[in-house]
């Protein structure tokens, strides 16, 4: 009897409270939303199981918790830790991205530097909330809406934050056709919606080689910090443009991202404990990652109208809500909304270019942030 | 802190002035190496024309030099013939060159089209056509009728200057 009760003190169910209960049901709700909902599943249904995993109840020392050393999970989640998942998988993002929208207008790289105002607007919103300068630096950074980045940046300055930046980071990036619409039709009229935008030229295939490699040193020279991130992307990118290295690019983007993503979201999620998910913090986290999005779709729009007002070949301002990194979901939001006003107005193509130049811009950023917090 | 203060006690105004500057001038700067790039390469394209340009001198009358009489038997020298191309046709025909060289030939012009399509290169099914009526792209004979061979023995120049 005395030796049935001892294992029943050691299940747990004795151990638990309402805390893991509460961050089970979080978890749950995270694989609903995957599965059921197709909100972001690669990311969700792991980091919704990884929420599972690192909330069940275990005693301490005997190297099961992802917090313990030793542990598989503690092991897994080096990665997280040190920053090589995220750069793993903009190798992978490099790998399946084509250049070419972005090469062909250059000047619609600028609305992926106007809409990365976002993270910035957001590190201050967060000091003025109370948070310290690193964990406002990596709430900002939700703003960038690239989870790989927003990850990279956290676990380097608030590694404490990681779950709840990881996971509102995502939350978002799936509610951008829901967010974004309101703020683009609040910014722009309807004559400049129906704005048509001319054909994109032909990019030479050397160009598309040439174009990594210039990315790469100019970005780096200038934000030295964003290294990891930028050189696995544009190393990716190469690896696809030169032809001659097909079998890794294959691999890059297809069994290295997705192991990659399988390793990142379940430790991120295992990583989510009710002791920092369930504060005040996460909640602040939650208000200003949306503000964020909302910011940084509101600086886009609001740049490109700038720029018409100096430039004679107009372009149409809800391209620079495309400049939120979230690829390819702003691209396509910009793309509906367009078609509502004009059937024949077919802006994905032109919204790529800002879309895939955010992505280099947030990158940027987090090199600059991790900088200045270092 | 809260508020302004806390802003300032972190220079939160230096750093946000500081991080949107910077990313604003990487990207554009990449951009504007970006849109300054292909002409770069148009020159670089042309430097033939633009060496001769700069070195021309008057020209000296040539020198008549008498024919040099053939060896009985000497096969002539086989001369590659030359094909002049648009810089789009050369960089697709070195494109599918490469493709080629990794499918082995004879190859499939269906498996040329996919590989093509796979590697982003612009308007496979139009090069391809102009490349058969251009005879770059040859059928197989015998039992490999249905497959195709690349013609090694004619050399693309770019219409516009030198490949």
């Amino acid at each position: 009897m005395e030796q049935l009760l001892d294992f029943f003190g050691n299940t747990g169910f004795a151990m638990a409270d309402y805390r893991h209960l509460i961050m089970i049901l979080i978890g749950c709700i995270f694989i609903y939303l995957g599965i059921a909902k197709h909100y972001e599943p690669l990311l969700l249904v792991p980091i919704g199981f990884g929420v599972l995993m690192g909330n069940i109840p275990v005693f301490k020392g005997f190297g099961l918790g992802i917090y313990e050393q030793g542990s598989v999970l503690n092991y897994l989640y080096f990665g997280v830790r040190q920053g090589i998942y995220p750069p793993l998988i903009f190798l992978g993002i490099g790998a399946m991205t084509d250049f070419s929208y972005m090469l062909a207008q250059p000047r619609l790289m600028i609305l992926g530097a106007a809409a990365q105002l976002g993270i910035f607007l957001t590190f201050l919103a967060a000091l003025a909330l109370g948070f310290s300068p690193a964990e406002s630096a990596s709430i900002g950074i939700i703003g960038g809406a690239d989870g790989p980045t927003a990850i990279f940046l956290s676990a380097k300055l608030a590694p404490h934050l990681v779950g709840p930046i990881a996971i509102a980071a995502y939350s978002y990036m799936a509610l951008v056709p829901v967010i974004q619409p309101p703020i683009m039709y609040l910014f722009t009229t309807r004559r400049e919606r129906l704005i048509r935008m001319p054909d994109p030229r032909p990019v030479s295939k050397r160009e598309k080689i040439i174009f990594p490699i210039i990315g790469f040193l100019l970005c780096c020279f200038l934000a030295p910090a964003a290294l990891p991130l930028l050189g696995m992307l544009f190393f990716g990118n190469l690896l696809k443009e030169c032809l001659v290295a097909d079998r890794l690019a294959q691999t890059a983007r297809t069994a290295l991202i997705d192991i990659v993503t399988i390793l990142l979201g379940i430790t991120v999620g295992a990583s989510t404990q009710a002791d920092v998910f369930l504060t005040g913090k996460s909640v602040g986290i939650f208000m200003l990652g949306a503000a964020s999005f909302m910011v940084a779709t509101a600086g886009g729009i609001l740049f490109a109208k700038l720029m018409n007002l100096f430039t004679r070949n107009k372009i149409n301002p809800l391209l620079g809500a495309a400049g939120v990194s979230a690829v390819p979901d702003s691209a396509r939001v910009v793309q509906l909304v367009g078609n509502k006003e004009d059937a024949g107005n077919y802006l994905l193509m032109h919204a790529m270019a800002p879309n895939i130049a955010g992505v280099i811009g947030s990158a940027i950023g987090a090199g600059v942030l991790w900088s200045f917090m270092m | 802190m809260y508020g302004l203060q806390a802003i300032n006690a972190a220079n939160g105004w230096a750093v946000t002035i500081a991080g949107i500057s910077i990313v604003f001038t990487g990207l554009l700067v990449l951009a504007a190496a970006m849109a300054n790039l292909q002409k770069v390469l148009n020159l670089w394209d042309r430097k033939g024309d633009l060496l001769q340009f700069l070195k021309a001198k008057p020209e000296a009358q040539p020198v008549q030099q008498p024919p040099v009489p053939k060896e009985p038997g000497e096969p002539a020298a086989a001369k590659p013939t030359g094909m002049a191309l648009t810089s789009q046709q050369v960089e697709t025909a070195n494109a599918f060159q490469l493709i080629i060289n990794r499918l082995g030939e004879p190859f499939s012009l269906f498996q040329l089209l996919e590989k093509a399509s796979l590697h982003g290169i612009s308007h496979p099914h139009h090069h391809l056509d102009t490349f058969l009526k251009l005879h770059l792209i040859v059928e197989a004979e015998g039992d490999q009728v249905g497959l195709y061979k690349w013609r090694n023995d004619v050399q693309i120049v770019s219409a516009e200057g030198e490949a």
